[in-house]
């Protein structure tokens, strides 16, 4: 819109001025050269703001440009016939000069090819910024069936090992092996997720995660031990789906991957200058050889955080005293500004 | 059949006891939860075949046939989504067994397990080069290569490097089979397809599939009263 202003302007001033310039050489008079082409330049730009009007108006996906180049050259011709016919106009009521035939079809000239000039510029201009919006769609088409793509993981290892413990837990514990079997359930539908939302609340992923470590307390037995602390406000917060999901996948494999001994796994989450920060600590260090799957994992939720919240985001790994902790900080949004709810 | 089964997860190794049940010539012997106890438990046992979880803490189910350094029992993996490390297997790939187990797979696993030859089921080592691994048996291997302080197999096409030196793996193979022909070679004595002495008396070995080894006088005269016994 700004640069449609700018180069109509300049190039109609552009034009204007040229032709004051070469008229002012031949010999003709400033002052009545002045005021006919400041009506030139009015009338110009109103004439193709009109018309320009008029091609946004007509021009439709379905209408392609071909349609309209008839339509385009009668109306530059149109313009043209006004243009010349005002300067001419204008001139002779100022007592400007004789207009003989010729000079008349030389001023019509330069009128055509001014408003054809205008035109085809126009139009490509127009053509080459319809292009880059429809790249600018597309872009964002990709990076929504990224998103989802990202978003609908579920770790097979984890899903058959459930699968297989549950099936062990027939004989043992019927009655724990049909618990574990919902929990299972709300499992995959977490993670086959809801209608397109790119973001939900952390009250729902921690349900989540919180269905997912009783299935891996089931695995691992006493030696897995997990603590959960939540503010209120950070409870509300959204967040992307899944991502607790797999920092806490991580945390269970490289915790309990430890070969002997009990493993801790905290989760907290707090808001702090409108930063929700969510940390998942687990016993075991970094210098430990991570598996492909892992680094797969973390780059993929770096990748979700860029898309989403750009450089606002972040999620770090650090190991201190025999701990990893990893922290993602994003922008708080709270719950209640997208639901029904009201205050 | 002497069984070990190892696996991390106790409900796991309580499911495969369950499915085993139906097969009472397996024997359970000893059951592991991380690869260390496995260890420990294989080198008291000496179990005909292992039930080895390729994922475990601390040591995946091929660290642990690669600690075991020598010659392994039979080997039924069982993994519940490692269908891609279990394809790492080129040659000789035993079985392997997607949790939760189908009955009638850990049949057909058995039933391919008592099928091979006693002979057939004894010295096999272990091999990983990089992301590849084979179970081999040493009869096949015809060659050992020195590399510096590694070692390349020959065997069937295949050609891995092992982090091993030849002085070390010498150590370990059967002196009546396997034979150090010069510095940088062991020969597998099965696999000479023919013999001829050189200008300077020293013997070059033709093995089948086209290699030749060339000995010195010193190893050629060995080798003669070797193979005169």
């Amino acid at each position: 819109m700004r640069k449609y202003w700018l180069y109509q302007l300049s190039g109609w001033f552009g034009y204007s001025a040229a032709g004051i310039f070469i008229n002012w050489m031949g010999g003709g008079a400033l002052g009545p050269l002045l005021v006919a082409h400041a009506a030139l330049v009015s009338c110009g730009i109103g004439l193709t703001h009109l018309l320009r009007r008029e091609i946004r108006r007509r021009r439709t996906p379905d209408v392609p440009l071909s349609r309209l180049w008839p339509a385009l050259a009668l109306a530059s011709v149109a313009i043209s016939v006004v243009l010349a016919g005002l300067v001419v106009g204008v001139n002779r009521l100022l007592g400007n000069g004789a207009w003989d035939l010729v000079s008349v079809a030389a001023l019509w000239w330069g009128m055509l090819l001014a408003a054809g000039v205008w035109t085809i510029l126009y139009v490509r201009f127009s053509e080459k910024r319809g292009q880059e919006v429809r790249e600018e769609r597309l872009q964002l088409a990709l990076r929504d069936a990224q998103l989802h793509a990202l978003e609908t993981q579920i770790n097979p290892h984890f899903l058959f090992n459930a699968l297989n413990s549950i099936r062990a837990l027939v004989e043992i514990d019927p009655a724990r092996a049909q618990e574990m079997l919902t929990r299972l359930a709300n499992v995959l539908r977490n993670s086959l997720r809801r209608g397109g939302e790119h973001t939900v609340p952390l009250e729902s992923e921690l349900e989540a995660v919180s269905d997912y470590l009783a299935l891996e307390t089931v695995r691992f037995g006493d030696r897995l031990n997990c603590s959960v602390e939540t503010e209120r406000n950070a409870a509300l917060c959204r967040m992307p789906p899944m991502l607790l999901q797999t920092l806490v996948e991580n945390a269970v494999k490289h915790g309990v991957g430890r070969a002997s001994g009990r493993a801790d796994l905290s989760i907290r989450a707090s808001v702090e200058s409108q930063l929700l920060r969510i940390v998942v600590e687990n016993t075991g260090n970094l210098a430990e050889p991570r598996g492909a799957g892992v680094r797969v994992g973390l780059k993929n939720t770096r990748d979700r955080l860029a898309l989403l919240y750009g450089d606002e985001a972040c999620l770090t790994l650090e190991e201190a005293n025999g701990r990893v902790v990893a922290t993602v900080e994003i922008p708080a949004v709270e719950h209640e500004h997208e639901s029904h709810t009201g205050r | 059949m002497r069984a070990i089964l190892v696996d991390d997860e106790p409900l796991a190794r309580f499911e495969l006891r369950r499915l085993l049940r139906a097969h009472p010539e397996v024997e359970i012997v000893a059951e592991a939860g991380d690869g260390e106890e496995a260890l420990r438990m294989i080198a008291a046992h000496r179990p005909d075949v292992l039930f080895l979880d390729i994922q475990m803490p601390g040591m995946t189910g091929f660290d642990l046939l690669e600690r075991i350094g020598g010659e392994i029992p039979d080997v039924i993996f069982t993994t519940a989504f490692d269908r891609h490390a279990v394809r790492a297997f080129e040659v000789n790939a035993l079985d392997y067994l997607l949790k939760p187990v189908a009955p009638g797979r850990l049949q057909a696993a058995l039933g391919r397990l008592g099928a091979r030859p006693p002979a057939e089921r004894l010295s096999q080592v272990f091999v990983r080069d990089g992301a590849r691994c084979w179970i081999v048996r040493l009869s096949d291997i015809f060659l050992l290569e020195s590399e510096g302080n590694y070692t390349r197999l020959l065997f069937a096409g295949e050609r891995p490097l092992i982090r091993r030196s030849l002085n070390a793996l010498e150590r370990q193979l059967d002196p009546r089979t396997f034979f150090r022909a010069n510095r940088r070679q062991i020969v597998n004595l099965h696999w000479i397809a023919s013999t001829s002495t050189g200008a300077d008396g020293g013997l070059s070995l033709q093995l089948t599939g086209g290699r030749t080894v060339e000995l010195s006088r010193r190893r050629s005269d060995e080798l003669r009263t070797r193979l005169s016994l």
